[in-house]
């Protein structure tokens, strides 16, 4: 009777929906492991839209904080730089001097008016260029 | 180019891929000065986007990889983001969001998105591009957003001409230029909100719109959803996003986004030398002309006697592309290449090029475009300290082994 069940009818049509789900996947996946290889396809074009359709919208950002390496000043740098903008901007940055950081907290002071006193210009400056100077230690 | 051509430069390019590609035991040259390989660059997903390569989060910067620009139109959700101020607009409700035209103006008009969908509707493919593309590649090295070639992208863009708006609103016969605003707001008091301005004649220009649809759906929210200003031609500063307020002034307009940030050396490619910074500058304007490799780009394997695909995009200000060329050794010499649709003067035109290596060695490939107002890409870098107009023939070093 066990025999018998496992080839109802019913069975085989679950069988074949199995394998073919699998091979589905299996069909996916390749696509997916070829692209990732080859970096060959583009994307697929938007998905279609009603353009007469009004919505509005609301969505949460992602937020990121990089991991900066420890030296003096690092928490200076941190408490201020972030307070207008993310430090992943800063590791953005090509590596550039004190003098060209120095450079470039005066400008968040001094034209975007950024809560930094005059004492943490030099320690955020002289952070930046040891960790992402000439000779950095940030990797990015 | 038609049918059978295209699918021979595919298939070329697919051969290319399936021997270079799988060379063993023999390690690529370096690439051009400058270039980084995307993949050295960290992907991040933000909403309604794919992976884009990641600069930024708050606020948000992200580059479109230059493997979309192998279709002439940029996939909206791969569509380049920048934002300045970390205070992005997150949402929208449409049912009380107005776009304002106020000012010198004699009916000052508060418009729905549904008032805006029921003007005459102007259509037109235009490349956004931001003043800052291909920072990265500034020799020295200049601070400012890192992008690559990918701060760009072209799109079909739809909406109502701000001559339109104007004319509805009345605007003043003494009114000079108009600012524009979105929704965007400065993180502190102390910084400066994000407002650009256009003269009069450029304001009412017909090329110059108010769009709420791009490739033909809604904007995605990080490139201004509900509405933008589409200033074709112009770098993307102007484009501003998620506008909301628009002001005639009768006096030129002196915000700090105007008379401070985005200016360059008053000369055609925005020159200046590192050590003797230019005494004369004006706010950044129209594009210079520009091409570029996109695939491949950097650096590519390639077998001797096999040929290889070359494909890239070119654009300019507007006038369109007259021609694409190519050359082995350093501008002695140019080889044609052949152009993709065109899709208008403002408009991405791609190009494609197959070349057969003769002898197993690296070989430095520029890429120049002409526009059809006579401008051409120039072969010298050109330099200024806000890393702006980035314009010299791009590179593409060819690794050919036997």
């Amino acid at each position: 009777m066990d025999a018998y069940r496992s080839h109802s009818p019913r069975d085989q049509r679950r069988q074949v929906l199995v394998v073919g789900a699998l091979l589905l996947l299996g069909l996916v996946a390749a696509v997916f492991i070829v692209q990732a290889r080859f970096n060959l396809f583009i994307a697929a074009p938007p998905p279609p839209t009603n353009s007469s359709s009004l919505r509005s919208y609301a969505a949460a950002q992602p937020q990121d904080a990089p991991i900066f390496p420890a030296g003096n000043g690092r928490e200076v740098f941190l408490t201020r730089c972030s307070i207008c903008h993310s430090t992943a901007l800063v590791a953005d940055q090509p590596p550039l001097t004190a003098v060209v950081w120095t450079k470039e907290v005066n400008k968040m002071r001094t034209v975007y008016g950024a809560p930094v006193p005059e004492t943490d210009i030099a320690v955020i400056a002289q952070y930046l260029a040891a960790v992402h100077g000439p000779s950095p230690t940030l990797g990015r | 180019m038609n049918r059978k051509e295209f699918l021979a430069l595919t298939a070329g390019a697919l051969a290319a891929l399936g021997t270079g590609a799988c060379e063993r035991g023999d390690s690529l040259p370096p690439p051009p000065p400058g270039y980084l390989p995307p993949e050295q660059l960290p992907l991040a997903r933000f909403p309604q986007k794919v992976p884009l390569l990641y600069h930024n989060d708050r606020a948000p910067l992200l580059e479109t990889p230059l493997q979309y620009f192998q279709t002439d139109l940029t996939p909206n959700e791969a569509f380049f983001v920048r934002w300045h101020l970390a205070g992005i607009p997150t949402q929208v409700d449409l049912a009380s969001w107005r776009l304002q035209i106020r000012g010198r103006v004699a009916r000052p008009l508060q418009l729905s998105l549904e008032d805006l969908r029921a003007m005459p509707a102007t259509t037109l493919v235009a490349v956004n591009q931001c003043s800052g593309n291909a920072r990265r590649f500034f020799q020295p090295r200049v601070p400012g957003g890192q992008w690559g070639n990918g701060a760009m992208g072209n799109a079909r863009w739809t909406g109502v001409r701000l001559a339109e708006l104007l004319q509805r609103a009345g605007l003043a016969a003494d009114a000079v230029e108009v600012t524009c605003r979105g929704l965007d707001e400065p993180p502190l008091p102390t910084v400066p909100p994000f407002v650009k301005s256009l003269s009069r004649a450029h304001a009412l220009h017909p090329d110059t719109l108010v769009a709420y649809a791009m490739n033909d759906g809604p904007l995605p929210f990080l490139n201004g959803f509900p509405v933008r200003l589409v200033v074709p031609g112009w770098y993307a500063t102007y484009w501003v996003k998620s506008l909301t307020y628009i002001d005639a002034l009768t006096q030129p307009f002196q915000g700090f986004w105007m008379t401070k940030a985005y200016r360059v050396p008053d000369n055609p490619f925005g020159n200046e030398r590192p050590d003797q910074p230019a005494t004369q500058t004006v706010p950044i304007g129209q594009f210079v002309v520009r091409s570029i490799f996109v695939a491949p780009a950097g650096v590519a394997p390639a077998r001797v006697g096999r040929p290889l695909a070359l494909e890239g995009v070119a654009f300019d200000r507007g006038s369109g592309i007259a021609r694409v060329e190519i050359s082995p050794d350093e501008g002695r010499s140019w080889q044609a290449t052949a152009l993709g649709p065109d899709l208008g003067g403002y408009s991405f035109r791609r190009w494609r090029a197959i070349i057969v290596p003769t002898r197993p060695e690296n070989v430095t490939w520029w890429v120049r475009a002409t526009s059809r107002a006579g401008e051409v890409q120039p072969l010298q870098p050109n330099w200024n300290g806000g890393g702006f107009m980035y314009a010299v023939a791009d590179r593409l070093v060819v690794a050919a082994r036997s």
